[in-house]
């Protein structure tokens, strides 16, 4: 029975050193200034783009996940459309401090200075599809880690409002570093949001009709 | 969407608008119902944050994980007496309207959306 066991854990240990290793290392304070700097100069040189998004909600309670996808559209410095196209029709405008949103069932307009709340989620939805949240430090407490080719953003939230809502955010680079690929966020309850962006254009013009809110 | 078996786990997914003194809310409603009618679910918007967590058993709602801005007695109270009396009479293909004290809570089987 011993020697079974022995046997076993040999077999589990080589089975597992096979495996391979997903690296990912802390940058140092120095490394970190050098790839912010980096990914600012891409968010600053981006004026306006649009891309696909799929959007995966892991739910702890139900251990299952919700998919949906859609369409993104930006206009610097605070025009957003983030529109879900599937499995149901729902659109997300902010134009400077408005905001609308629309569904099936109802359109609501929301003037985002009147709700901290509010203000804070769009803030960190237009910082994080272009990377700008990285130099905003009032918000979360930054760090960068490299995996493999890849560089990655993880943002611990500091004030109250936050913290109730996430346990942490990462925003996921291109390997130049010159868009977002994907953006995670782990809520206080256990929940993971990933939103992948895909076939993203920088620098094609935008129609000013998609942020038109009435 | 929704997946129906004899007597195993039965997942069903809504579209939930909750108009309270003329505020609409839009939001997404999941749950598992268990071959013994128990039922845990999960509120989150269409964007994919949560609004709050239930369960619900022998007659009895509980209302868990309310996001912040939300968390009060009181909406937790309101939540849980209104979710105990709509849970077993959802159905699972129709439209189906609620009205509550303060809340009317209309769920749309997200297969079957009507305007």
């Amino acid at each position: 029975m011993n020697m079974k066991r022995i046997l076993l854990s040999c077999l589990l240990v080589s089975l597992f050193s096979c495996l391979p290793v997903w690296s990912q290392t802390k940058l140092t304070a120095e490394q970190q200034k050098e790839i912010v700097a980096k990914v600012d100069k891409g968010a600053s040189a981006m004026t306006q783009m649009q891309c696909e998004f799929s959007q995966t909600k892991s739910m702890k309670l139900l251990s299952k996940e919700m998919q949906s996808k859609g369409v993104m559209y930006l206009k610097k410095p605070d025009k957003l459309r983030w529109q879900y196209t599937s499995p149901y029709d729902y659109t997300f405008i902010m134009n400077g401090d408005k905001v609308q949103i629309k569904s099936t069932k109802s359109t609501k307009n929301i003037d985002v200075q009147g709700n901290k709340m509010f203000r804070q989620i769009t803030n960190i939805i237009l910082n994080s599809v272009t990377g700008g949240t990285l130099k905003s430090s009032n918000d979360f407490t930054v760090e960068i880690y490299k995996a493999d080719a890849a560089y990655y953003a993880k943002l611990l939230p500091k004030k109250k409002e936050l913290k109730q809502l996430y346990q942490y955010l990462e925003i996921w680079f291109n390997p130049a570093l010159t868009m977002v690929s994907s953006v995670k966020m782990v809520e206080k309850t256990g929940d993971v949001t990933v939103v992948k962006l895909t076939n993203t254009k920088i620098g094609v013009a935008v129609d000013e009709k998609l942020f038109a809110i009435h | 969407m929704a997946q129906e078996a004899g007597d195993s786990v039965v997942s069903r997914e809504y579209n939930l608008l909750m108009q309270v003194k003329g505020q609409e809310l839009t939001s997404i409603c999941m749950m598992n119902i268990s071959p013994d009618g128990s039922i845990v679910g999960t509120v989150v918007n269409e964007m994919g944050m949560k609004a709050f967590d239930f369960t619900y058993n022998h007659g009895k709602a509980k209302v868990l994980n309310v996001v912040a801005f939300l968390d009060k007695w009181y909406i937790r109270r309101v939540l849980r007496r209104d979710l105990a009396y709509i849970l077993p009479k959802l159905e699972p293909d129709q439209e189906c309207h609620y009205k509550r004290r303060w809340i009317t809570y209309t769920f749309t089987p997200m297969n079957n959306e009507t305007d």
